[in-house]
């Protein structure tokens, strides 16, 4: 039995590194192929042929593709992101920049998880009921809305109009998030709301689906107390889900977090990336691309783990 | 894969919706909704200004001559959201159009040809799946700059293995039917098979899918061009004017709340509006 669980465990993370490694190739690939010579980027009205034809060997750019790729991978094992077109190691930045999103990541995360909780599990317990559409209602148009029309909407009210919250969420040079955390409120709503109302409605159809599993009908039916049904037999059953929407969740904020971060401009991975495009900055695009794509692979391997955890048919 | 077992619980959203609680706010939605697509697409016959002319001076407030006054450059406000619907409408479309077609075509001809085309096709399905769809738009966009080819391509890439994977099942359960049977035994082309007696049976599943495309592709031009990857001037779309204007809110608070006011209402009206057409389709 728990042979059989440590194999699959194994199986699945193993699945998890084939699909990142898999994922690191197609990045290569993508902007190896696309237009664009970095070498020409970098000297801009400098390029001389003969400068050209220096800066290519020198960035390796005459190799082989695959040797290319294979160095660019090593490098990256070893914690080296290689250097950006200004010349600066690019690890340094991603550091910086990686702990500031995730700052912002784990407070939009809580929020969202609360908001999906709350709203899904008030939903499901109450389903049909009044309470149930106009929480239903509410979370369809949270996730219509953009998250950049929620910013700005935020931002006209909070700090233009009752001036609680800054309008702008910028760090100076050498500050961390947790000096001036008010700055984190307003991005980390506009990126928890839609992602939370996403969410809820699978939460609250897991709620649904479980309530007329027949282990809960029994606890029921038996007379145990219903906050009991609730904690005992009905939410470890939906556990698995859960974890699945929630590793959606944070692709969702993976992807939110590029658009709302240049919105506040608050310097995270999202507007490092934003910013690496509009200059054609090979190097940090890479990287950065990786590290996104990763925190997604990572959360999808994560949930499917905590899936086979809690339910043992999937063993 | 990781990601697989996640989208396959996807019937659940739609029985969700059919419980009928969406469907109240509908009409509430839908006019507002209408009006807005109908300024998009009319509205550069209807602009009183022609498209990029500066007319006055920057930012001014609404008044007797512009209706909501001006933008950045002394533009009237009115005529650039006239003209920068049908980009926000257009490009989506397009994106939709090719996103349904290949992941339809992908997916009906790896479901009726199965073997280990099938199984290498849904790897690389499942693996595009995983990827968060600005991420590949920025990828894209490092080579190209951004453009609507840049919005179809990610569309394509990110969407269609949603519907590769729908068509891909419908397909299955449809080949195993007996009138299908019937026509592999008197000897019909695969083509004709896939058109007479499979094709018909997955329209509506991928109709279905296809809204909520639209919904994504929405987004992506919006994304993109607010993060500065937009159309060039003159040309324009509203979330180009979000982006342009943010900074002159505080003289003509219009030249930002208009243009964010037209997203929104598209957005909210597009969503609820597809999702209820989806409902329909789906079992």
């Amino acid at each position: 039995m728990t042979g059989s669980l440590v194999r699959t465990l194994i199986r699945r993370t193993a699945a998890g590194i084939v699909v990142l490694w898999a994922v690191s190739l197609l990045l290569f690939l993508a902007i190896y192929v696309l237009p664009g010579d970095p070498a020409s980027r970098i000297l801009g009205n400098r390029a001389t042929p003969g400068a050209l034809a220096e800066m290519r060997e020198r960035l390796g750019l005459n190799r082989p593709i695959a040797e290319q790729y294979l160095a660019w991978l090593a490098g990256i094992l070893r914690g080296d992101a290689g250097t950006s077109t200004s010349g600066a190691p690019v690890w340094p930045l991603l550091k910086e920049r990686g702990a500031n999103s995730l700052t912002l990541a784990a407070a939009a995360s809580i929020l969202a998880v609360a908001i999906a909780l709350v709203v899904g599990v008030a939903g499901g317990l109450n389903a049909g009921g009044p309470a149930d559409s106009a929480l239903s209602v509410a979370s369809l148009i949270g996730v219509s809305l953009p998250d950049f029309v929620l910013a700005g909407v935020l931002i006209s009210v909070f700090a233009f109009v009752l001036e609680w919250l800054p309008p702008v969420s910028f760090l100076t040079a050498g500050t961390t998030p947790f000096d001036r955390p008010l700055i984190l409120v307003l991005p980390a709503v506009s990126l928890a709301a839609p992602a939370g109302a996403w969410a809820s409605r699978y939460v609250r159809a897991a709620i649904v689906d479980m309530r007329t599993a027949p282990n809960v009908e029994a606890a029921r039916l038996a007379g145990l107390r219903s906050s009991r049904v609730l904690t005992r037999h009905l939410l470890p059953g939906v556990v698995g889900p859960i974890a699945q929407v929630l590793a959606a969740v944070t692709a969702f904020l993976v992807g939110g977090a590029v658009v709302v971060e240049q919105v506040f401009a608050y310097p995270g991975i999202g507007s490092l990336l934003v910013s690496a495009v509009t200059v054609k900055d090979v190097a940090i695009v890479l990287a950065t691309g990786l590290v996104m794509a990763s925190t997604v692979i990572v959360a999808f391997t994560a949930a499917d783990i905590i899936g086979v955890l809690t339910n043992p048919r999937l063993r | 894969m990781t990601a697989t077992s996640y989208f396959r619980n996807d019937g659940r959203i739609h029985r969700y919706l059919r419980t009928g609680t969406g469907r109240v706010l509908i009409p509430l939605i839908a006019v507002p909704g209408i009006g807005v697509v109908a300024l998009a697409m009319f509205g550069p016959w209807l602009a009183p200004q022609a498209l990029g002319a500066t007319v006055a001076a920057p930012f001014l407030p609404p008044g007797d001559d512009y209706l909501f006054g001006t933008d950045r450059l002394g533009r009237d406000l009115w005529s650039q959201i006239l003209y920068g619907g049908r980009g926000m409408l257009l490009v989506p479309l397009a994106a939709t159009v090719a996103t349904v077609v290949v992941g339809a075509a992908a997916g009906v001809t790896i479901g009726y040809l199965r073997g280990r085309i099938e199984a290498v096709t849904l790897a690389v399905l499942d693996l595009l799946l995983v990827l968060p769809p600005v991420l590949v738009m920025l990828v894209l966009a490092t080579g190209w700059g951004g453009g609507a080819p840049v919005i179809v391509l990610t569309m394509v890439l990110t969407g269609a293995p949603f519907l590769a994977r729908l068509a891909r099942a419908s397909t299955l359960e449809v080949s195993q039917a007996p009138y299908v049977q019937v026509s592999v035994t008197q000897g019909d082309s695969t083509f004709t098979i896939l058109r007479r007696e499979i094709l018909p049976n997955i329209v509506g599943p991928v109709v279905a899918d296809s809204g909520m495309r639209f919904v994504g592709a929405l987004y992506l031009v919006a994304a993109l061009s607010l993060l500065g990857f937009g159309p060039e001037t003159p040309n324009t779309n509203w979330a180009v004017m979000i982006r342009e204007n943010a900074e002159g809110a505080g003289l003509n608070l219009w030249a930002l709340a208009l243009p964010t006011t037209m997203i929104a209402l598209l957005s909210i009206s597009a969503n609820l509006v597809l999702q209820s057409v989806a409902d329909r389709f789906v079992r």
